[in-house]
Parts: structure tokens; sequence; C-alpha cells
């Protein structure tokens, strides 16, 4: 829905190419999510199916904008697509669970083979992690300062990345806490002693 | 991801900023031995901003203490551009410290009293600089963090990440080229907490080098190496970002 409606709000501002769109859709959000052409057209397909937008044709490629080859079609959005875009920006997204996460499941079912070093899975997750963080930080600073949109959405790699390795965290000193319970308790070990911190 | 430092900083002879080795700190209370750092050795070299990062009581203050020879190791080394610190008495100690080790407190502690400008004299002054030289070099100090225009203002007419900029700026002033800051931004939002990193990310660039401690998982997204600490004992580092990463693969189609 998120490539949908951004190039429902694109086309609100005036009729554009595809390529245009492609371009235009990419420098919004701090080309964080580049897109490929034939997604944009595939899209632009079924806005037009569903009625949201229609197509000019090439003939009449606007002279003022000096885009578009004769036979390139420009796209234009109806009053359904104004009304489609009004209801996205005026409706809060529901907050889902989110998509099913790799790092999770890893986590989880290395719980059910004790053979399996849990904590170091975390440590090497979260070493990864950091170093995915770094990169995006600089990233981030190396845009141009006034680029806002390219700033948000840099910044929301940036929290959701912090947020992943906060929780790397809870997780380890969970593990580590029942780890030592058990211990106390006299059971097993749940994990091997290897790469073990000197807790 | 190969080992190339970012700072294209030539491969001198020039010792690193800060090495340790082997470093132990052990405290005693009265349930007995508490070891506060066990084997640490770290190298930092200039133009370098390393984050510590780990569990509180792991060891990061100790080990910036122990670094800017405000507290003694038991046993290791610890050498700031080559000088070894065991080797100084408290006199050549102190002279090291104010000339070549600034150090940035968790808490804000900049003297009330004292303009802006007067804080970051302060060091300066204390090591026997006239005041009128000692003004004018914190006053580029100010610069370096953006408060020149703030030389006059006191503390309390100043926001939080400003005064932890004037804490800065007397960490750097006199040229001082290493930076020990522990949880600077531990007292700020989180726009001015960046705002602090970047100023650090700023300064070694410039040169500096740096050893930041910060549970903040986004400041230490700042650093060039993120050192992690648990138990006294440095479990983990990220490697550096090679010199030529274009970052471009961080950028992936959008399949919906
Ligand atoms: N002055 C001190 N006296 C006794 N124990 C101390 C002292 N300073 C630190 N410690 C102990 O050393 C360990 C490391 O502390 P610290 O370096 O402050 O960790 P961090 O800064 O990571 O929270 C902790 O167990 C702490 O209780
Ligand atoms: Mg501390």
């Amino acid at each position: 829905m998120s490539v949908r409606n951004g190039l429902l709000a694109l086309l609100a501002e005036s009729p554009k190419y595809g390529f245009q769109l492609k371009k235009e859709f990419e420098d919004a959000t701090g080309a964080l999510w580049p897109l490929n052409v034939g997604q944009v057209y595939t899209t632009l397909n079924r806005l037009v199916r569903d009625g949201q937008v229609v197509t000019d044709s090439g003939h009449g490629a606007d002279p003022a904008t000096n885009v578009g080859d004769e036979g390139q079609k420009r796209y234009r959005i109806t009053e359904a697509g104004r009304d489609e875009l009004r209801d996205w920006f005026g409706t809060a997204r529901p907050r889902l669970a989110p998509e099913r996460d790799e790092v999770v499941i890893k986590i989880a079912m290395s719980l059910r083979d004790r053979t399996i070093d849990t904590l170091g899975i975390i440590a090497d997750q979260r070493r990864s992690t950091t170093e995915t963080l770094q990169r995006f930080t600089r990233a981030r600073s190396r845009g141009e300062p006034d680029d806002l949109g390219r700033r948000i959405a840099l910044d929301a790699v940036v929290a959701s990345i912090s947020a992943e390795l906060h929780w790397l965290d809870q997780a380890e000193e969970l593990l580590t806490a029942s780890t030592e319970s058990h211990h106390a308790a006299g059971a097993r070990p749940a994990q091997p002693p290897t790469r073990r911190r000197n807790r | 991801m190969n080992h190339t430092t970012r700072n294209a900083v030539p491969p001198s002879a020039a010792p690193p900023a800060l090495e340790l080795h082997g470093v132990r700190r052990t405290f005693h209370d009265g349930r007995g031995e508490r070891v506060a750092l066990d084997d640490i050795t770290l190298t930092v070299r200039a133009g370098e901003l390393v984050a510590l990062t780990g569990p509180s009581g792991s060891g990061k203050s100790t080990l910036l203490h122990v670094s800017a020879g405000l507290d003694q190791a038991d046993t290791g080394t610890i050498a700031v551009h080559g000088t070894h610190l065991h080797a100084l008495d408290n006199a050549g100690l102190a002279q090291l410290r104010r000339r070549s080790v600034g150090f940035v407190e968790q808490h804000l502690n900049l003297l009330a009293a004292l303009s802006a400008a007067e804080n970051v004299a302060l060091p300066l002054e204390l090591d026997g600089r006239s005041a009128r030289e000692a003004k004018v070099e914190a006053v580029a100090a100010l610069e370096l963090v953006g408060l020149a225009a703030f030389a006059d203002a006191f503390p309390d007419a100043l926001s939080g990440g400003e005064q932890q900029r004037v804490a800065i700026a007397r960490a750097l002033v006199g040229g001082r080229s290493l930076l020990l800051a522990d949880e600077p931004t531990g007292a700020l939002d989180s726009r001015t907490g960046e705002a602090v990193m970047a100023l650090l990310r700023a300064r070694c660039d410039a040169g500096a080098a740096a050893v930041v401690a910060t549970h903040n998982p986004a400041h230490a997204g700042w650093a060039d190496r993120v050192v992690f600490l648990a138990d006294g004992v440095i479990v983990d580092a990220t490697s550096p970002p090679p010199a030529d990463d274009d970052l471009s693969d961080l950028f992936v189609e959008v399949e919906r």
C-alpha cells in the first residue's frame, strides 16, 4: 500500500510520467527504498484498473516539463484517487505485530536445543546489528542537512535497529538470569559453558 | 569487512592516542574483591571515535578513569600518546591531563559562578597560562563546539545540550587531543544527545581521538568501533567500517 499511496500523493501534485514517479518517490524518502521500474508500472496499471488514475496520451507531452517522448504515457489522478489519498492521510495505520523476524525465530528455536549456544548467537547478532547501525549512522550524516524526508526516513531505520539492540540486551539478561536460577536449583545448565561471560 | 580505518590518517609513526595493555583494576568492599577491569587491552588512534558500551557495572567508568590517570590500575600499562602513565609522578600526571587528556563527566559539572569562557579557560589557567591567553584559547574552543556567541553566558542561562558542549570545549581546550567522555549524553534529550555525538564525531574527523561510554545504541552508532564490556572484560568489538564503503547495499528495492 505504501507504493500505491506514495504514487497517488505524487500524482496529486501534477500529472507525471512513470520514470519521473520512480525518481520522485525515491527522492522524497531519502532514496532509502529504491523502486524498480517494473514495480512502478505494475502499480500504475492497478491504479488505472481501479479508476484512481488515468493516462494521458504521449502526444500531449507537456512542453513546460520537457519530459517524455512521444508515446510515453503520462498519468493523472482522478477524483476517486484523491478520495483514496485523503483516506490514507486521514487514517492512522494500525500497528500490527511486526512481520516474522528471523532473529526472534532463531533465538527461540535455539532455546530448544541445549547444544546450541544462545548467548553466542545473541552476541554475534549484537555485533552484526551494531555494525549495520554504524553504517546507517554514517549514511544519515552524509545527507543534505535540510533534506527532512531523508532525515526522517533514516531516523526511522536507526530507531528500529536500536530497538533490536535493546531487545537483544533484554534477551541476554533474561537468559542469564534463568540460567543462574537453574544453577541455583541444582539443574543442569541450560547453556553450554562456551562463550559464557565471566559473570 | 576489512579492518581499514575510516579516517585516511597516514599510518604515521606517531604512537596511538591511547593504549591499554593487560589492565586490571579490582576494588575491595565488605564482601571481598570485585574485579572492575580484567585484562583490558585496547588501542585508540588519532582520528578514531570508540564507543564503550555494556551493562551498568561492566567497568566503563573505571576504564575511562584509569585511562585519564584519575584512578590507578593494579596491573597492566596505560600510555597516552606514547607516555606511560605509571612513569609519571603526580605532577607529571596532572600536567599530562591538563595538556593532552580531556575528560567529560557524566553529569554536567560546570562551575555556576564562572562564565562559559571562564569554565573552559580554567584548566589552562591552572596550567600557568595568563588569563588573557587562556581566554583567547577558551573562545577558540567554544567556537569548535559552535558556542562562541555564548562565551560570556553563565551555565544557568544555557540549555543542557549547550552546557554539555561547554564541557566538551573545556575537555578540548589548549589542543588536547584525547577525549574521554563518560555517558556525556546521559542527561540530554535524544536530539541534543545526537548533536553532542555529531560534535565528537567532527572533532575525531579533525584528528582528535575519543572514547565515549554510552548505553544508547543510537549514540554508539556514531563510532568507528563499538567495544562491548561485560563484567570488566572486553567481550566483543565491531570492525571499523571500510574506508571505501559507499553504503549502497543498505538501500534495497521495495518488493511491494
Ligand atoms: N570506587 C569504587 N569502589 C568500589 N567499587 C567500585 C568503585 N568504582 C567502581 N566499582 C565497581 O566496579 C565495577 C565497575 O563499575 P563502573 O566502572 O562504574 O561500571 P559502569 O561505568 O560500566 O557502570 C562495579 O562493580 C562497581 O561496583
Ligand atoms: Mg559508569
